[in-house]
């Protein structure tokens, strides 16, 4: 049987999802509320007719985004989609194009890329028939079994562990790769900023150890201003650090996790103009399986 | 039909302890919502590991001894084992891959 069009062809439909979208009305909150639950998703799936995977793509995407800039990337994906066809693979197929044009570099040269490029070529294959069982097993066994990677690899090969599924059998597998892909750019720009493994261990302790010295002033405070509250905290750490001489490290750490901050901001900005640009240059092309 | 088996304190023995394949107990409470975040993932697995391996959940709130005698402190908390003895603790959450590959290491020992 013939899987039904986007919106079951209906202008309508789509622009009611679309006004929901830019009221950020219930359905949208339900649909893109990152505390809530699987079913989340059931509703936008069933009622506007739209691909599971990328019902949960969007959601994830918007995940990290500001609140005009999310709405903006929703409601453009939702504008760029065809009504007269299904959704199923388009999800699959920009993240085949991502992995083609962004993380098989990361890998290129490393003990992993060639078990990569096979798990990869089994997310392919999926879009157009059934994967055994046991290839995916083998496959992932094969990136299991790679030389252990540096650091650097080590994240993107979590990236391609989350994408070792067959999607229309678990599409909640797309959100472990996003997730494990922003984790990944998180770290990158940690490391750009010089910031370590061991110097993120050795920050912890000492935080965690100042933290219990300044909570006996921390409790005592006489506000409920989250603002002031943040601040009086952060100069209480400051002194503890001076104090130890160790203010080098915390300023350190602030401008690390303030870059990685803007790294994952810049991933996220780059995830989801790829997708819009994906979906209004390609979409006509996009290999769907009825 | 879900993958996922609900023990108890009754039958734990059987379910767990004298299983012949490798088992992750998943110690959860009904008003845990990251254990509800989790649940899509453990399903998920529990499909790609049928007949090689078992899931299962166990409610700390119904099965305090349980919790006690696994030193459970949060949930969700999730345990590997294999031949009736602990092999991993694993807290919080976990993407689909990665508890997949830790449960794959098990069974393919167990093979």
């Amino acid at each position: 049987m013939a899987a039904a069009p986007a919106f079951r062809g209906s202008v309508r439909k789509r622009d009611e999802l679309l006004s929901d979208i830019r009221a950020n009305g219930a359905l949208t909150r339900i649909w893109l509320n990152s505390a809530a639950i699987e079913e989340r998703f059931a509703v936008i799936v069933q009622e506007y007719v739209l691909d599971p995977v990328l019902v949960r793509l969007i959601a994830a995407l918007s995940d990290m985004a500001t609140s005009p800039a999310r709405t903006e990337f929703v409601a453009t994906v939702i504008e760029a989609l065809p009504l007269d066809k299904p959704t199923g693979g388009i999800a699959c197929a920009w993240l085949i194009d991502r992995w083609e044009s962004t993380l098989a570099t990361r890998l290129e040269g490393s003990a992993v890329h060639e078990p990569a490029r096979t798990v990869v070529q089994l997310v392919k294959d999926s879009q157009v028939g059934e994967v055994p069982a046991e290839a995916w097993r083998a496959a992932i066994r094969g990136l299991a079994l790679a030389a252990e990677p540096g650091p650097d690899i080590a994240d993107y090969v979590e990236v391609v562990e989350a994408m070792a599924w067959d999607t229309s059998k678990a599409p909640g597998a797309i959100t472990d790769v996003i997730q494990a892909w922003c984790s990944a750019a998180r770290r990158d720009a940690l490391r750009a900023a010089g910031w370590t493994d061991a110097l993120e261990q050795e920050y912890t302790r000492l935080a965690r150890d100042y933290q219990t010295r300044i909570a006996p002033e921390m409790r005592a405070l006489d506000t409920t201003d989250r603002v002031e509250i943040e601040r009086i905290f952060e100069e209480l750490m400051r002194k503890q650090f001076d104090g130890e001489g160790r203010i080098d490290l915390m300023g350190h750490a602030m401008a690390a996790h303030k870059a990685s901050h803007a790294g994952v901001q810049r991933w996220g900005d780059e995830q989801r103009e790829s997708l819009c640009a994906f979906l209004t240059s390609s979409a006509q092309d996009i290999k769907r399986p009825d | 039909m879900s993958n996922l088996v609900s023990i108890s304190d009754s039958d734990f023995e059987v379910q767990a302890i004298r299983s012949d394949l490798p088992v992750l107990l998943d110690f959860t409470a009904s008003w845990c919502a990251p254990c509800k975040a989790l649940l899509p993932a453990l399903e998920d697995v529990a499909a790609a590991v049928a007949g090689r391996g078992r899931i299962l959940k166990i409610d700390v709130d119904d099965n305090p001894d349980l919790a006690k005698r696994f030193e459970v402190r949060g949930v969700p908390t999730l345990i590997l084992m294999k031949d009736g003895e602990v092999k991993e603790r694993l807290m919080g959450q976990h993407s689909r891959g990665k508890l997949l590959a830790k449960f794959e290491q098990y069974i393919e020992e167990a093979n």
